[in-house]
């Protein structure tokens, strides 16, 4: 399973991400990823945002796996309660983006 | 494409375009229909966005009005009301610098452009401080941001570590009640060159908000966002710099290096962040900055005249060089020197104006 997360946006605006392979982690950490991507509950790709905020953050997600792949976009309003373990992760995995 | 709430579901536009050019009749028929679902959302986001009008607390005075609330470290909007319009300073200093500050953008908009609060008709301006993130697992964390949610602001405290109070800063406070004067105003969508042109009159008008409370003149003044913001550190110096947009961060462990552009040959014409909405915002800065100071004087008496002329003008979709047109119009309305002065700053960054082409 692969996930490619990006964080952007926040008054702040600086980009953070990472693109993480189980097969490439340590077995623990694949676990724990595959784990809460099961719980996540993501399984539809679209963008759900909050058409009258500013500044808040966007999380994209980009999911793949044997069963296909799921692309979607988030706020920090529109991101589903089930969906904050996975991204606590991510954010945790995640490395400055964009230019050096 | 898109399976939940509609309102809150974007097609991006120029997908629906390619589609509707597509070969296939199944596709384009397809394309059809998208089109016309966004055209009932667009309805009915427009009115979400009509809603804080209607929901605007008006001020009992019709004057300035603030009050100020705390989440006790919640994620709950707005909170405990923690100080009013007419109470003295609080312990916390969280409070008083978001009272304070919101009290000198206030103050900034009514002498400098006579409007009087965010509406112009006197809106309560309400805030909320110490605002924490769920992280899903019934534990909060520290929330590394300010936000406008349409009706109000909202503070976070910074993890300690990069980001401090984001009350401490002016310039953050003006911003975020900027994007709060555009939603009754322009509008500007928030999404590529006009989410980008949201973000640049937002960055402005919370800079010039600091400009005029400290009386730093154009020419020796500040163009640095959020500085207050962080702990320092020797690759970091604020979130943005308007006059050299891509240098407020370099090589940070934990921000990286600033991604704004200082013109328009380094466009980002990616999807993150609504398509580059604070990173593109660099490309207007540094034009507003080259204004101000040919302009002379104070950033605000002038270019800032001629930036908010210019911001209550735009339509909601606005690609950088319509503003331009319009802020050169604005300018021309105050001589030749300075339609010409302006023309020449925005064509510096590489966006031409046709008035002057
Ligand atoms: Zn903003």
């Amino acid at each position: 399973m692969r996930v490619k997360f990006v964080q952007s946006g926040g008054v702040v605006g600086a980009a953070r991400g990472c693109d993480l392979d189980s097969s490439s982690l340590p077995p623990a950490e694949a676990r724990e990823l595959e784990s809460l991507v099961r719980s996540s509950g993501l399984s539809a790709s679209g963008e759900f945002l909050t058409a009258a905020a500013r500044d808040l953050r966007l999380y994209e997600i980009h999911l793949e796996s044997g069963a296909g792949s799921v692309a979607v976009t988030f706020d920090d309003h529109t991101l589903p309660e089930k969906a904050r373990p996975l991204v606590s992760f991510l954010r945790r995995n995640a490395k400055p983006q964009g230019r050096e | 494409m898109c399976q939940r709430d509609p309102i809150q579901c974007i097609i991006p536009p120029y997908i629906t375009e390619r589609l509707l050019r597509s070969d296939d009749a199944e596709v384009r028929a397809r394309a059809e229909a998208n089109l016309t679902a966004a055209a009932n959302m667009r309805a009915a986001r427009a009115r979400a966005q009509a809603a804080p009008s209607l929901m605007a607390p008006r001020s009992p005075t019709v004057g300035k009005h603030r009050l100020l609330y705390d989440a006790k470290k919640s994620d709950r909007l707005p909170g405990v009301l923690v100080r009013s319009e007419g109470q003295g300073p609080v312990a916390d200093p969280a409070v008083n610098e978001a009272f304070d500050h919101a009290g000198a953008t206030y103050d900034f908009y009514d002498t400098v452009f006579k409007r009087n609060s965010l509406d112009g008709d006197g809106m309560t301006l309400v805030g909320t401080v110490h605002l924490v993130e769920a992280d899903g697992r019934g534990r909060f964390v520290p929330l590394d941001n300010a936000f406008w949610d349409g009706r109000q602001m909202a503070y976070g405290d910074g993890d300690g570590v990069i980001f401090r109070r984001f009350t401490r800063s002016l310039d953050v406070v003006g911003h975020e009640l900027t994007h709060g004067v555009q939603t009754f105003t322009s509008n500007l969508d928030y999404e590529g060159q006009s989410g980008a042109l949201n973000e640049h009159f937002a960055d402005v008008f919370g800079v010039l908000v600091r400009q005029w409370k400290n009386g730093e003149r154009a020419d020796s003044a500040d163009w640095l966002i959020g500085r207050e913001v962080l702990v320092d550190a020797p690759t970091r110096r604020g979130v943005r710099d308007m006059e050299h947009p891509g240098t407020a961060f370099t090589r940070d462990p934990y921000l990286g290096t600033d991604p704004q552009p200082a013109h328009m040959s380094k466009l980002y014409e990616g999807q993150s962040d609504n398509g580059g909405v604070h990173i593109n915002s660099g490309i207007p800065n540094r034009a507003f900055v080259l204004a101000a100071k040919a302009l002379g004087a104070n950033a605000w008496d002038v270019a800032g005249r001629i930036w908010y002329d210019t911001m209550l003008r735009l339509p909601k979709r606005c690609e950088f060089h319509e503003c331009a047109e319009v802020c050169v119009q604005m300018a021309m309305a105050l001589g030749a020197d300075a339609g010409r002065a302006v023309s020449k700053a925005w064509a510096n960054v590489g966006v031409t104006a046709k008035v002057y082409a």
